[in-house]
């Protein structure tokens, strides 16, 4: 058991070392390094309580104390990477203060936020984090990390954020059950016979132990669907018609392969955006929908029935989330995309100056948005070559994040 | 002609040509301008620096062939410092900084940007006069040197420099600067190239 001890306080006092000498780092903002500090404390603490284990001691103490230790590496050595590569210049800067504002207007003023790079093709959220409440961990694909025109990705990601705080899991959990139960014994009865004769109706409707492992599937899978519509709903309100761009950026024509059963069908997925759009005024582009190609579906007829059964129920819930997405961004007062300074901006940008006064980042990328789908953009500058275009947007977006973040904190009482 | 800064807030405010105008932005002392009675406009820090990777490179060399010249990824290491937040200079030191104002100068102006004598004082020397030319549009890029004896604190939104910007006679409009400093918000080192007479007089008789 000494052996096993010993291994577990290296391994602690090996990722102490390394915060320490993450704290070297060139932080841009203070945030990254606060959850340093935070992760430092709670590491010293498990340290503290392994030196004070007895080798002597009884072997589930051992056991106890040493697996907390493993588990919390397990927890926290990729959060150490990601807060790390907060510090990388491939970044985009200029994008923290406002979408600082942005995540403090959504879910209060004492929230932090760290803003940095996946090594995933999938833009992400960390949430809530046992050591780090309070903190917001929102990571872009690293090759797109400077890419100012995916900042509205982030609007998703704040979606989860927010579904979080307001605890919509629960709020929606009764509607998707209920939902599940309603398919399954009403709906899609002789389907769900045929496939599971040897569960009865009242199996479900009692929450027979039978029963439960199969709608318990469905609504798991119904909560994940409902939760990720939410967020691309969310991401529209917040962004507008940047949001949908940026989403095709990233996905279109979708994933290969069969489906994941965590999101609908990228074809639905995309029919919602629409949805949710028409609700806000937003403009869909003429054949947006046709640039997604549907997902494959399950081929096993089990998973099948499963799937469209929570893909029934998560679409029945549209509208109730556009409405809850637009309440919570209307309750704390979200700026709606203005078309005026849009089209502002999207003049000094035709000639590749940034804004000369603060607008507010929706604003901003969605100006962006319209000059980068502007065939004719730029054409009479012969000293930007086609292949620099898209290098001088970024840098007018950012550069235009940047001149507003100036106003903003000049307009701020010392 | 060298403008004074009240022509220059003319130019600011009401254009001769609104598709051609001067600007510089982030404007934050407009009103300063005007009533300065000077003949230039300052200029702040910008948020990003470039230093040099000294122990990267043997030696900068431009004669070598042009696929041997290392890159600016490989010759400098870029730094991005927010408001608030210091970056020293230490004696001896060359880096590269860039101005927090974007600047656009139109088709009948040029520029040059000159160090303030106040912190040339202290050792801080920025730049040698760069010139900004005709239709020039982005940040500009500020070599800062630390001649001085004693390491220098900056941080940007600081007055660093100051902006000279002259009228240019006729001329065709169409013809401006195609510098590949042109729309850019960090400093750059840009390259240096050999035209054809150099190149012939770099070579040796054989």
């Amino acid at each position: 058991m000494e052996i096993t001890i010993d291994h577990a306080r290296k391994r602690i006092a090996a990722i102490r070392a390394e915060i320490e000498r993450l704290k070297q780092s060139e932080f841009p903002y203070t945030h990254p390094r606060e959850a340093l500090d935070q992760l430092e404390t709670m590491f010293e603490r498990q340290q503290t309580v392994l030196e004070k284990v007895s080798p002597d001691a009884p072997a589930n103490v051992i056991f106890n104390a040493c697996s907390t230790s493993v588990y919390q590496l397990f927890v926290y050595v990729p959060i150490l990477g990601f807060i790390l590569r907060s510090t990388n210049v491939r970044n985009a800067f200029e994008a923290y203060a406002p979408l600082l504002r942005l995540t403090r207007s959504i879910l209060g003023p004492d929230t932090k936020l760290i803003i940095s790079s996946e090594w995933a093709y999938s833009p992400h959220v960390y949430q809530s984090i046992t050591d780090l409440p309070g903190f917001v961990l929102i990571g872009l694909p690293a090759p797109e990390s400077a890419n100012p025109l995916l900042i509205p990705l982030a609007g998703h990601e704040l979606g989860h954020a927010a579904w979080k705080s307001e605890s919509y899991s629960t709020k929606f959990g009764k509607q998707i059950e209920d939902g599940i139960l309603n398919e399954i014994t009403d709906k899609r009865w002789k389907e769900y016979e045929a496939v599971f004769p040897q569960i009865k109706k009242e199996h479900y409707l009692s929450n027979d132990i039978l029963a439960r492992p199969i709608w318990l599937t469905a609504y798991t899978w119904a909560l994940r669907q409902v939760e990720e519509i939410f967020c691309d709903i969310f991401g529209v309100r917040l962004f507008s018609e940047a949001y949908l761009h940026a989403f095709e950026y990233l996905i279109a024509p979708g994933f290969p392969g069969e489906r994941s059963a965590l999101y609908p069908n990228i074809e639905r997925r995309v029919s919602y955006l629409i949805e949710a759009a028409n609700v806000l005024a937003v403009s869909v582009e003429p054949g947006f929908a046709s640039r997604f190609k549907a997902e494959d579906e399950p081929r096993d007829s089990t998973t099948k029935l499963l799937l469209s059964t929570a893909d029934a129920v998560s679409a029945a819930l549209v509208p109730d989330l556009i409405k809850q997405a637009l309440d919570v961004a209307s309750i704390r007062k979200i700026p709606q995309r203005d078309a005026g300074n849009v089209e502002k901006i999207s003049i000094d940008f035709s000639k590749v100056i940034p804004t000369a006064k603060a607008f507010c980042v929706t604003d901003i990328v969605n100006a962006g948005w319209n000059c980068y789908l502007n065939a004719d953009l730029w054409k009479s500058f012969q000293q930007i070559k086609e292949e620099n275009k898209g290098r001088v947007l970024k840098d007018l977006i950012l550069k235009s994040l940047e001149v507003s973040e100036t106003y903003e904190r000049l307009r701020e009482p010392q | 002609m060298i403008l004074k800064a009240e022509d220059i807030y003319r130019e600011l405010t009401s254009p001769k040509d609104i598709n051609d105008p001067l600007v510089i932005t982030p404007m934050l002392d407009l009103e300063g301008i005007k009533n300065s009675g000077s003949a230039s406009v300052d200029m702040r820090l910008g948020c990003w620096f470039l230093t040099f990777r000294q122990s990267r490179i043997g030696v900068f060399d431009i004669y070598e062939k042009h696929a041997d010249i290392p890159s600016e990824a490989k010759l400098t290491k870029s730094h991005y410092v927010p408001f608030g937040v210091e970056f020293v200079i230490h004696p001896k030191a060359f880096v590269l900084g860039v101005t927090l104002e974007w600047l656009r100068l139109p088709s009948d102006k040029a520029a040059y940007v000159v160090g303030r004598s106040s912190w040339g004082r202290h050792g801080l020397i920025i730049a040698t006069a760069t010139g900004v030319h005709p239709g020039f549009t982005g940040c500009v890029t500020l070599e800062l040197s630390n001649v001085g004896e004693v390491p220098i604190i900056v941080k940007p939104g600081t007055t660093i420099c100051q902006l000279f910007i002259h009228e240019v006679h006729a001329g065709d409009p169409n013809k401006i600067d195609k510098s590949s400093f042109f729309g850019r918000r960090k400093p750059t080192l840009g390259t240096i190239e050999l035209d054809q007479t150099a190149r012939k007089l770099s070579t040796g008789l054989t």
